[in-house]
């Protein structure tokens, strides 16, 4: 079932009512129930492969929990490898086939391993992560288990989060199920405010430049450099709004429900280095691959050259876990080059500012710090976007071409189009950067009621206007 | 009024007055652009606000989809034959539509004595979409196009009654801005000549990346639906008393090949026009269709294209008799 859906319009505000009608020891066991009904809306059978994740790690947290010494770490590792081995069926097996293929051809072997033909369930990614953090905590001592099923469960199925995160930690969202949340209409319209700027997001801004982002990446080589800049940059924004929205609509479905998710993103693209970049990206999966890969790895303990290495090794596998494909683990590769080289560089680009004239700071050090951020990120983003590794190089070959024709526009996003989300954009930006002085809902929530309503009609009106209301998909939900 | 002592119901009022508000200030909203997008004067709205306001009358209009909208110059067509001429030609339209903007100039201007109606390969297919159903948005109050767009589309009668919908999912394009623009006062710059719209560009090379992809040919749609909606534009002709021509006009030679229904399809529209007793004039086999400079891809001819093709299609107007002075036809 799709935020963007009819359906859901319907499922949520039925699902809250009977939540906060039915008395407290039943609502978790009904949340699991509408949990299931949300997720097999996409499709019933894979119900089938969350439940598996569900039952392994269950199990396998209260042996941990009960284990001392090695059997303690071998049922850890029995329970994340049973769960990865779930997650390697669907996802990735047919990836590393082909690439073994690919690689036996090459001394003259030519290997025909099975096929499964599975079909990705959607977010097996998330709750496989979300389900695996819960029984490193357990292991590391830091979560106790839970010895209701119903509560592990529903932790792992929360309908709010359960295709495209926030991946929660258990500290967090386990023992919310487990107290009392009693009705209360503050964060009921804090909460619909939240996902009314989700939606905002997802159907003005990520839906409207998906529309060049198409007609531009289906055929790179049919499209001029400036096209190809456009259509990169607008994927910055679609991807950033796309799954950011979402976020926000999570957080504020599970707020209107009394829960508190945390934070997935911190404004992004303001940030000035790729470094910062990761600190405000995807805050959920950036430190879950920090506390349970790079970390235990070494982190940047152990000297320049181990750091570099462990920023490589972290970023290659959260290109995988976003898509079994090269191009994927290339986005991971370079962003993971990004980060090191800022590393690395540190004293060098400090000498440079110094030689500048621009070792104390200031705005022009600032722009230009943050205009490289933000062209490094787009670059990386093409691997991410491009169908294919060959259409990556296609379009990064092509950018400079075609400079002489300034035609931006496509077939299906004409200059309205454009228009419209940039100034979308433009809108999101300015509304962010005031947020983090004071929150907009804050300096609306001062005005009367009739021109405070009047600005969230508005805005209501302007979603429904400006949107693209073709029920598209978001696009993490295919991780 | 003091609050209700539950929270929750107080909440509730609250939520369902702000509802009430928000469905207030859509209704608004979608008056507003529905008044703007009807004070256009210019482009596509403003071609089709004088048909509405029955400030079109001309003696020969030109129908069809977006080939009949870049392909007829009616200032040609008018020093040629001395004929006022329009057209009406609509980007994207399949026959059903472009009917129902026929009887809807009917219905508001005096009849033409002159019909051109332009032919395609897609003119005998009734499709299950409507290209880009916003630009009919303002008019869903004709009959004819009411009940063409909700023959294809069975929410139109969401678009035409609930406040906003239409233009929120019906209108990817946005026209819905140029309303509010007008309402500011403001005007776009004409684009259109008596609903002729000139494209001066120069080939896009989308065809050849077609053929790269579709090299072993195509079928193309045709339904009994498709082939009844030209029929009834051939008898709604007669029966107003007006001659039509249907014309084919040219299409870029290398494409015939690749339409492997080609011949079947023009020949069921020749038998069409010859039992209706009605002249068929193809142009898809003369010297502007090999020439590439006069496309800018395989179905549409540019400015020089369109201007070189009006010319020879005033030219066999006149040699055939359909001229002003001669105020009744005998071609």
């Amino acid at each position: 079932m799709l935020f963007n859906s009819l359906e859901f319009a319907g499922f949520f505000p039925v699902v809250g009512a009977i939540y906060f009608a039915l008395p407290h020891a039943r609502r978790t066991s009904f949340l699991l129930l509408a949990s299931a009904v949300f997720y097999m809306a996409f499709v019933p059978a894979y119900i089938l492969v969350l439940g598996a994740t569900i039952g392994i790690d269950y199990a396998a947290a209260l042996r941990i929990e009960r284990a001392r010494g090695r059997p303690r770490t071998l049922w850890l590792a029995a329970s994340i490898a049973a769960t990865c081995l779930i997650l390697f069926a669907f996802k990735y097996y047919a990836f590393f086939t082909s690439t073994f293929v690919g690689l036996a051809t090459l001394v003259g072997w030519h290997p025909s391993p099975p096929t499964l033909d599975l079909i990705l369930p959607v977010g097996l990614s998330f709750h496989t992560f979300q389900s695996l953090s819960y029984v490193i905590e357990v292991h590391r001592g830091r979560q106790t288990a839970e010895r209701d099923w119903r509560v592990f469960a529903t932790y792992v199925l929360f309908f709010p989060q359960l295709v495209a995160g926030p991946i929660e930690r258990p500290q967090n969202l386990l023992e919310q199920f487990r107290a009392r949340h009693e009705f209360d209409p503050i964060l009921l319209t804090s909460g619909l405010k939240r996902m009314a700027w989700g939606f905002f997001k997802k159907l003005v801004i990520a839906d409207r430049l998906a529309l060049h982002v198409n007609d531009v990446y289906a055929d790179p080589s049919a499209h001029s450099g400036p096209q190809l800049a456009v259509a990169t940059a607008a994927f910055a924004y679609q991807i950033y709004c796309d799954f950011s929205g979402y976020s926000d609509i999570a957080v504020g479905a599970a707020r209107i429900l009394g829960f508190r998710l945390m934070e997935n993103f911190d404004a992004p693209y303001a940030a000035t280095s790729t470094g910062e970049f990761w600190r405000r990206w995807h805050i959920s999966l950036s430190t879950w691959f920090r506390d349970y890969v790079y970390v235990p790895l070494g982190g940047g303990r152990s000297g320049p050259w181990r750091r570099t290495r462990n920023l490589l090794v972290t970023f290659a596998l959260s290109g995988l876990w976003h898509g079994a494909a090269w191009n994927f683990v290339i986005w991971g590769l370079l962003n993971g080059l990004y980060v090191s080289f800022g590393h690395a560089s540190r004293e060098w680009r400090d000498r440079f500012w110094t030689l500048a004239g621009l070792a104390s700071g200031g705005a022009p050090r600032r722009a230009l710090m943050w205009m490289t951020t933000f062209s490094l990120t787009c670059l990386a983003w093409v691997f991410f976007r491009a169908s294919s590794l060959s259409d990556a190089i296609e379009v990064i070959t092509r950018l400079g071409t075609g400079w002489s024709d300034p035609r931006v526009t496509t077939e299906n996003c004409g200059p309205r189009q454009l228009v419209v989300g940039l100034a979308a954009v433009i809108f999101l930006e300015t509304a962010q950067r005031v947020h983090r002085s004071t929150p907009l809902t804050v300096i609306i929530g001062r005005l009367p009621t009739l021109p405070r309503w009047s600005a969230y009609a508005g805005f209501i009106v302007l979603v429904g206007l400006a949107g693209v209301h073709g029920g598209s998909r978001f696009i993490y939900f295919q991780f | 009024m003091p609050p209700p002592r539950s929270p929750r119901r107080w909440a509730l009022l609250r939520l369902a007055a702000f509802a009430l508000f928000t469905a207030l200030v859509a209704a608004l909203v979608h008056t507003a652009i529905h008044h703007g997008l009807r004070r256009v004067d210019t482009g596509g709205f403003g071609s089709a606000n004088r048909i509405v306001q029955g400030r079109a009358p001309a003696d020969l209009v030109i129908t069809g989809s977006s080939r009949a909208l870049v392909h007829y110059d009616p200032r040609v067509l008018t020093a040629a034959t001395g004929l006022s001429a329009l057209n009406l030609g609509r980007n994207g339209s399949h026959t059903g539509l472009q009917l129902a903007v026929l009887r809807t100039h009917l219905r508001h201007n005096p009849a033409p004595r002159l019909v051109i109606h332009n032919l395609d390969l897609h003119s005998l297919a009734s499709p299950t979409e409507i290209h880009d159903p916003g630009q009919y948005l303002p008019y869903l109050d004709e009959p004819a196009i009411y009940a063409e767009v909700s023959e294809v589309h069975r929410s139109a009668w969401a678009w035409r009654h609930v406040p906003l919908y239409g233009y929120a999912v019906a209108d990817p394009r946005l026209h819905w801005l140029e309303g509010i623009v007008r309402l500011a006062g403001l005007k776009r710059p004409e684009s259109l000549i008596a609903g002729f719209e000139p494209r001066p560009w120069s080939w896009t090379g989308e065809f050849d990346r077609f053929v790269a992809k579709a090299s072993a040919g195509y079928q193309v749609a045709r339904d009994d639906r498709g082939r009844d909606q030209l029929a009834a534009l051939l008898r709604l002709c007669r029966d107003s008393g007006i001659h039509v021509i249907l014309v084919f006009s040219p299409e870029y030679t290398a494409v015939r090949p690749l339409q492997l229904n080609r011949a079947s399809l023009l020949a069921e529209m020749s038998a069409l026009a010859a039992s209706a007793h009605v002249p068929l004039w193809d142009f898809s086999d003369t010297a502007i269709c090999s020439d590439r400079r006069l496309f800018y891809n395989s179905q549409h001819l540019n400015a020089a294209g369109a201007e070189a093709f009006s010319r020879e299609l005033a030219r066999r107007l006149v040699s055939s008799g359909y001229t002003a002075p001669r105020l009744t036809f005998h071609p």
